[in-house]
């Protein structure tokens, strides 16, 4: 790579003035140099995203272990269980017998906002910002509104993933389900609008369909694939 | 100030433990001085958690090393900027925030492409242990190729300049046609 060390030091933060004058004559006058700058500062991104999602996965995963250890709440969970069996134990043996719905809550996980950081305390300008800052604040009601906003303004693929998994959450499986079948097929991401869909015929019971779409995926070899590949087994 | 270099020092070796022992060690004392904010205990804890990840990007970046207030001063400054900014923007309640500093996503920046960006960050997934150690070093946690060549034994700073330079090149090829 031509330049690399330019490229380093800017990520580095160690360019001299003078290689600063240079790196930026050399953005505006070298296509190849500004795409690949470009591509490291989305890499960047991509990394931080990342990393911020598994930490926070981390940190919640404590709160979990902890609340589970507190005493109190296993009152609750106890009481929440007695209720739930003297009122609901009608709705639990559906649960129980029905195992799609109870497959539907083992594998359902809301799709990480791979898109837009929301940093809390930066005003949402724009529906982007907005939509993706109701998503991470778990407003899916919201979400699922903007979302369809931003869909209708810039025709964005992911804004129909994020719409349907804001669906899920809201526990309209229907909905998600015609969102996510307008997913395109060509456009990234379109395994995953492939997996929440299957999830949402799954929990409609409409098994066949979901079926078919866990096989299309099963065929693939990302980790999603294998997901599906489990899934069907147990379906 | 002691403590304060202990935890600092756990904080930049980058650990899981490390974050872990800091989330622990503040937080009954940031929900309680939270508490005076009309917020519910579980957006406070989601609140909180973000503030201990910001503290601990910052710590990686190098930017506590000159901190002059203690670690907790810190935290607790992040995350009640967080709260009132949470609070303003749901109108609940109209606060000043002049006295408290912004804290800017450096890493924000509009003209990324986000459908690319998902796809990388599915390709990075994919790359092997050491391509992705490489990369969060540099890339995420600001770490200059010298401090990433002596933290993982390379003898050599070439080799691994053109370690990072595969694992960038495989990072294209994963995500081509995305």
């Amino acid at each position: 790579m031509r330049h690399e060390a330019l490229i380093t030091g800017y990520f580095e933060g160690t360019l001299t003035a003078e290689q600063q004058r240079t790196f930026e004559q050399l953005i505006g006058a070298d296509a190849d140099f500004a795409r690949e700058v470009e591509f490291q500062r989305e890499v960047r991104q991509a990394i931080a995203l990342s990393e911020r999602a598994r930490l926070k996965q981390l940190l919640r995963n404590r709160e979990q272990k902890q609340h589970n250890a507190s005493p109190r709440l296993r009152w609750w969970i106890g009481a929440a269980a007695a209720v739930l069996l003297v009122v609901g134990g009608g709705t639990w043996l559906w649960l129980r017998t029905s195992s799609a719905p109870a497959l539907y809550a083992e594998y359902f996980q809301a799709y990480p906002n791979t898109v837009m950081p929301t940093v809390r305390g930066e005003p949402s300008e724009s529906t982007v910002q907005a939509a993706f800052q109701a998503y991470d604040q778990a407003d899916y009601a919201n979400a699922e509104k903007l979302f369809g906003k931003l869909y209708r303004d810039t025709q964005e693929p992911y804004s129909l993933l994020y719409r349907g998994v804001s669906f899920l959450e809201l526990g309209r499986f229907a909905d998600a389900d015609s969102v996510l079948a307008q997913y395109p097929t060509d456009a990234p991401l379109y395994a995953y609008a492939c997996w929440y869909r299957a999830l949402a015929l799954l929990r409609l019971d409409e098994r066949k369909q979901a079926r078919g779409l866990l096989e299309e995926l099963a065929q693939g070899r990302t980790t999603l694939g294998q997901t599906a590949h489990e899934l069907l087994s147990r379906l | 100030m002691e403590k304060d270099s202990v935890l600092l020092d756990g904080l930049k070796s980058s650990s899981d433990r490390a974050i872990i022992r800091i989330y622990d060690a503040y937080k009954t004392d940031f929900i309680r001085f939270a508490a005076r904010y009309s917020l519910a205990s579980e957006e406070l804890l989601d609140i909180y958690q973000d503030a201990v990840i910001v503290l601990w990007e910052h710590a990686q970046q190098g930017r506590l090393d000159a901190l002059k207030s203690s670690v907790k001063t810190y935290l607790f400054s992040v995350g009640k900027y967080m709260i009132l900014t949470r609070l303003k923007k749901t109108a609940k309640q109209q606060v000043l925030t002049d006295d408290i500093a912004e804290i800017p996503d450096q890493l924000h920046d509009e003209n990324i492409h986000e459908e690319r960006v998902a796809s990388l960050r599915e390709g990075f997934q994919q790359l092997g242990d050491q391509c992705r150690t490489i990369l969060r070093l540099f890339y995420y946690e600001g770490k200059k190729l010298d401090e990433i060549q002596a933290r993982l034994g390379y003898t050599n700073k070439d080799v691994l300049k053109s370690q990072k330079s595969r694992c960038l090149k495989q990072l294209k090829e994963l995500t081509k046609g995305k």
